[in-house]
């Protein structure tokens, strides 16, 4: 298979992936959970049964809160979100909520100031542009005797590239997703962010170190045959890694409880984009970017 | 053969001792079952966010007055007692502020009420326009509270409340400075902003006692007299976030989770069997010892299990598998070259350790930045990643390679 042959179809496939991405992001504009926007969320499970309308016109007269949004969560069992309200509103609403639906069960309040929700994204993010430093730090450090024409700054740099790609691509499907499902941004999606990261540089690590070793082992041979070879060699393995992750999220997104279904769906994209990105986008790129540099000297 | 005998051994003591701290009601070893911390989110519970209101602090630097409020609600949330109770430091954007944990809480309600209080216990003069002067004496001369019934007091009936202080030397001194400028005027007491009782003062107090009355039950004075001897809050605190999550949604989540977790697992086991059979063996026994080990550093750190901990969990699993694939794929590649087995299998491990190190260096960085610069969730997330990380760069390199080494010598005695 020769994937870096065509390296610049897989590179505008992925550019218009981004930008396709970053409009419907923006055009979308994904739910934020109350973690992010504060606000209140109340979740409850009627003892008899009873039809979500129903739910809604008895709710509807009770809550003070504006803007209020009642989903179904499971049989009998909805979710209620609304503007931040003081505790004796919530108070009074609980009791309403009692009387109007007896035999109810309250199985989670959470009432947000927007404050803590923002302080969490802030530290995340920060967190993973000082990570995303030291990666490509440590990655020119680990490249260092790889090529003498390959700077080895590259090596990193491309990697959160592609990393950002990822990001980009699987939150913008999430987003997609999400507006059909029903699911909001909570702030387990910046945890779910976080893992898709990990797995994107660990997979594009394990192709570019195999590049490394044929570079060094074959140095006769020009960048762009290293780079394939070092693709068709790791491409079993990057598949079968993948897939065994991905098989243990989808019997969780199939199987697990409801309120991790949001983290495991964003995860199970991310990851496989993340294994498309390995192979047609990290390599296909360096190739590139190296034939750049040498064209321009 | 005697090393790799060695080494095999030490992996499978190694297996045992976590086996014994993962499956308690084994033989039992240890004194007490060792068990799992559950988070909020999976055990049910009340998350609770106080900020520090700090316009009244002056010039007391707001860490120290946070590490003091800490202490003073681990305090109150002792005397409820609600088990395990998690509090500590955090901040909302660049607030300080109090995170407060507590697992199962069923009495929400009183735990909030009391914990929110900042129970400063003041003292104020009345003038004849009932306008208030707030005096120098307040709750931190209080050197001791009691609650009790006082009959004799006249105008009260048998059972009236009472609350009885005591002064220390310096508060006795206030007191008397007080009572002697007041006799026949009212002095007021208050705690926080409730006014507890006006009475007026009727001579001279030395001897450094007092007496509040005019509580209206017993068990409200027992609760104000458990806030004074426990101290005010160096600094009000106000709510600004709960999370309240019932046990049964919790349970439910884990439940669910777990079963399909394992039937995950159990495909991933599957797969590595058909795809590389022998080999497939080993990894399948490598991640089971690996499972084995992370869950019991788990157990002994502790490390308290949240969902996103669990993400970090099965990003390591991942991570397992994933230096398990690369050695095999590495062992296949160089058996190919029509090399000795032996030698094989020592180039596959060798050739693959830098992709194996790298990648897992890189998911280490992020772990650490992610767990000194992050609270909460991220943190949760960062802990599980790094420790699973360590574990699996260990089970890959040295228990797989263990396994592998000392079943092919064993072949290879067994031909010969």
């Amino acid at each position: 298979m020769n994937i870096i042959k065509y390296k610049n179809i897989f590179i505008i496939i992925s550019s218009v992936l981004i930008i396709i991405g970053l409009v419907l992001i923006f055009l979308i504009k994904p739910t934020f959970g109350i973690d992010f926007t504060g606000g209140t969320l109340v979740e409850f499970k009627s003892g008899q049964p009873i039809k979500i309308e129903e739910v809604r016109k008895k709710i509807g007269e009770l809550y003070t809160g504006k803007e209020i949004l009642i989903q179904e969560s499971g049989s009998d069992q909805f979710i209620l979100r609304g503007k931040v309200q003081t505790e004796s509103d919530y108070k009074k609403f609980e009791e309403g909520l009692l009387s109007a639906l007896p035999d109810t069960n309250i199985l989670r309040h959470e009432s947000i100031g927007a404050s803590v929700g923002a302080s969490l994204t802030r530290k995340a993010i920060i967190g993973i542009i000082i990570a995303s430093v030291l990666i490509i730090g440590y990655l020119a450090y680990a490249f260092r005797s790889a090529s003498k024409s390959v700077s080895p700054w590259s090596f990193g740099t491309i990697a959160i590239i592609t990393l950002l790609h990822d990001l980009i691509v699987s939150f913008a499907a999430y987003t997609v997703i999400g507006l059909f499902a029903g699911y909001e941004v909570e702030s387990m999606i910046v945890v779910a962010a976080l893992t898709i990261m990990g797995f994107s540089v660990h997979d594009t690590i394990v192709v570019f170190d195999r590049i490394r070793e044929n570079m060094i082992k074959h140095p006769g041979l020009s960048i762009l045959e290293n780079s394939n070879n070092a693709i068709n060699q790791t491409i079993a393995r990057s598949l079968n890694t993948s897939l065994t992750v991905i098989v243990v999220l989808v019997a969780l997104l199939i199987l697990g409880g409801g309120t991790i279904k949001p983290f495991v769906l964003m995860l199970i994209l991310g990851i496989g984009i993340g294994t498309y990105s390995s192979i047609f986008v990290a390599s296909p790129m360096l190739a590139w970017w190296i034939e750049r540099q040498k064209s321009n000297k | 053969m005697k090393k790799s005998l060695t080494s095999f051994l030490l992996v499978v003591a190694i297996t045992v001792l976590a086996g014994i701290v993962v499956f308690p009601k084994g033989p039992n070893f240890v004194s007490r079952e060792i068990k799992m911390h559950l988070g909020l989110d999976l055990q049910g519970g009340v998350q609770i966010v106080y900020e520090i209101d700090d316009s009244g602090i002056g010039d007391r630097p707001i860490a120290q007055v946070q590490s003091e409020t800490i202490d003073m609600i681990r305090r109150r949330v002792d005397s409820l007692g609600v088990s395990e109770p998690q509090i500590s430091g955090t901040k909302i954007g660049n607030k300080f502020g109090i995170l407060v944990e507590l697992p199962g809480a069923k009495e929400v309600e009183q735990a909030k009420s009391t914990i929110g209080k900042t129970a400063q216990l003041k003292f104020y003069e009345l003038d004849e326009n009932g306008n208030e002067k707030l005096t120098d004496l307040t709750g931190s001369d209080v050197t001791k509270a009691q609650a009790g019934t006082d009959s004799n007091q006249a105008g009260f009936s048998a059972t009236s409340p009472i609350i009885f202080l005591e002064f220390s030397k310096e508060g006795a001194d206030k007191f008397q400075e007080i009572t002697k400028r007041n006799i026949g005027k009212p002095i007021m007491t208050k705690l926080d902003d409730d006014v507890v009782n006006v009475a007026t003062v009727q001579t001279e107090i030395s001897g450094g006692e007092a007496q509040i009355t005019g509580i209206e039950t017993l068990k409200e004075a027992k609760e104000t007299v458990k806030l004074i001897n426990e101290g005010a809050l160096p600094a009000p605190i106000n709510l600004v976030s709960e999370n309240q999550i019932g046990a049964s949604l919790g349970r439910d989540a884990v439940e669910k989770s777990l079963v399909a977790g394992l039937i995950g697992l159990i495909l991933v086991a599957v797969f590595m069997l058909i795809y590389y059979r022998g080999l497939g063996v080993v990894a399948v026994v490598a991640l089971f010892i690996y499972t084995l080990i992370v869950v019991s550093l788990f157990k002994l750190i502790p490390v308290t299990m949240t969902l996103a901990g669990i993400a970090g969990f099965i990003f390591s699993v991942g991570a397992a598998v994933d230096a398990n694939i690369l050695i095999f794929e590495r062992f296949k590649e160089e058996k190919q070259k029509n090399q000795l087995i032996t030698q094989a299998l020592e180039n596959g491990f060798t050739r693959s350790w830098p992709s194996i190190r790298d990648s897992n260096i890189a998911s280490l960085i992020t772990a650490f930045i992610l767990f000194y610069m992050s609270t909460g969730l991220v943190k949760g997330f960062a802990l599980t990643l790094a420790i699973g990380i360590f574990v699996s760069l260990f089970t890959s390199i040295y228990v797989t390679r263990t396994i592998l080494r000392f079943f092919i010598k064993v072949k290879k005695d067994e031909s010969v």
